[in-house]
């Protein structure tokens, strides 16, 4: 009965990725049947016709359906996903990543999740039993334990993956907290699911898996890492 | 209350009890000044340790790769485009492949 009642917004922030919205929106629609749902692509101008895939996409599925709510260029991903919000109807928000690493056969299991427990916040999470990751080399792997013993050690943050971005907020959840994200980049997620803590909103999580593009924009260099830290000292002097 | 203020709680309550123990007669205790070392190297090593035994259980799962790769094969033969290494012929094989492919 509730679930009937419960209408999902689906936030997909694209660029450039023309095969994957198509792919992505293709198994939303699959794995979605019962639930109500549109999807808000978010596209930043991306010169290889991602937007003309998605309006031949609203054609198939309906302009109710599939939103395309496109910005002039890349202007960020928190911005992103505040110009979605603006335009999303229904009351729990979904973001996920267009580049099929988040797969949406684990959207129903992040729904039922939402409504057994009522979870403000349900995140999924690589690092549990169910969950996992394929695609990272050894150094990869290293930096990202890494860097979750140090989030776990001096935020103690409540969720055991920080960094993931396949989520699901009730809308003014997800409201509240954005106005108050200042991060960019990677640290921005982070930032995202350690204020909803503070703020003492109800987390719940679900295992996920990633598998990362084998040939795609994955990389993390020094630069990364040294923006990580500094994340990691600005939320634990702010937070 | 910042986290930052509960995180020193921590450090500041082990300063004092070290300060504590320093103030008494130096041959009651007479290591007490090596304790802070102790301490650093303690907590060196269990971040070390959980980043190991994090290296060791990190879950891993090939299987979904795979089955990624069956579910782009099946729907929308992109089986060789989407892995493909060069941008240019990707996009270029791709779009070929779509068109061809009953897709949408």
């Amino acid at each position: 009965m509730e679930k009937e009642k419960n209408k999902y917004s689906i936030i997909v922030p694209t660029y450039n990725e023309h095969i994957n919205i198509a792919l992505i929106i293709y198994l939303i629609f699959k794995h979605l049947q019962d639930v109500d749902f549109e999807i808000i692509v978010v596209d930043d101008g991306s010169p290889d016709g991602t937007q003309d895939v998605v309006k031949q996409l609203q054609q198939v599925y309906g302009e109710d359906r599939v939103l395309l709510r496109p910005r002039p260029k890349k202007l960020g991903l928190g911005t992103a996903y505040i110009h979605g919000l603006k335009h999303a109807s229904g009351n729990f928000v979904v973001i996920m990543d267009a580049d099929l690493s988040h797969h949406p056969k684990y959207l129903p299991s992040f729904i039922k999740k939402q409504l057994e427990t009522g979870a403000s916040i349900v995140t999924g999470t690589r690092y549990v039993k169910g969950g996992g990751v394929h695609g990272w080399n050894l150094m990869r792997k290293l930096t990202s334990r890494g860097a979750n013993v140090l989030a776990q050690t001096f935020l103690w943050p409540g969720v055991s993956d920080l960094t993931g971005s396949f989520r699901l907020y009730k809308k003014s959840v997800l409201e509240d907290i954005i106005s108050s994200v200042v991060s960019k980049g990677y640290v921005f997620q982070m930032e995202m699911i350690v204020r909803a803590s503070r703020k003492g909103y109800h987390i719940e999580e679900v295992p996920i898996t990633f598998v990362d593009r084998v040939y795609g924009s994955s990389k993390l260099g020094g630069s990364e890492i040294v923006e990580y830290l500094k994340g990691l000292a600005y939320l634990l002097v702010t937070t | 209350m910042k986290h930052i203020v509960k995180i020193m709680t921590l450090p500041l309550a082990i300063s004092a009890f070290w300060i504590g123990l320093a103030s008494i007669n130096r041959s009651t205790y007479p290591y007490t000044w090596l304790l802070p070392i102790y301490f650093i190297v303690s907590l060196g090593c269990y971040g070390l340790l959980m980043v190991g035994v994090g290296l060791m259980q990190f879950p891993t799962c090939p299987q979904e790769a795979l089955l990624l790769r069956q579910v782009l094969h099946r729907s929308f033969c992109l089986d060789d485009c989407y892995w493909l290494p060069f941008s240019n012929f990707f996009s270029f094989s791709c779009f070929y492949k779509l068109s061809t492919c009953s897709f949408v």
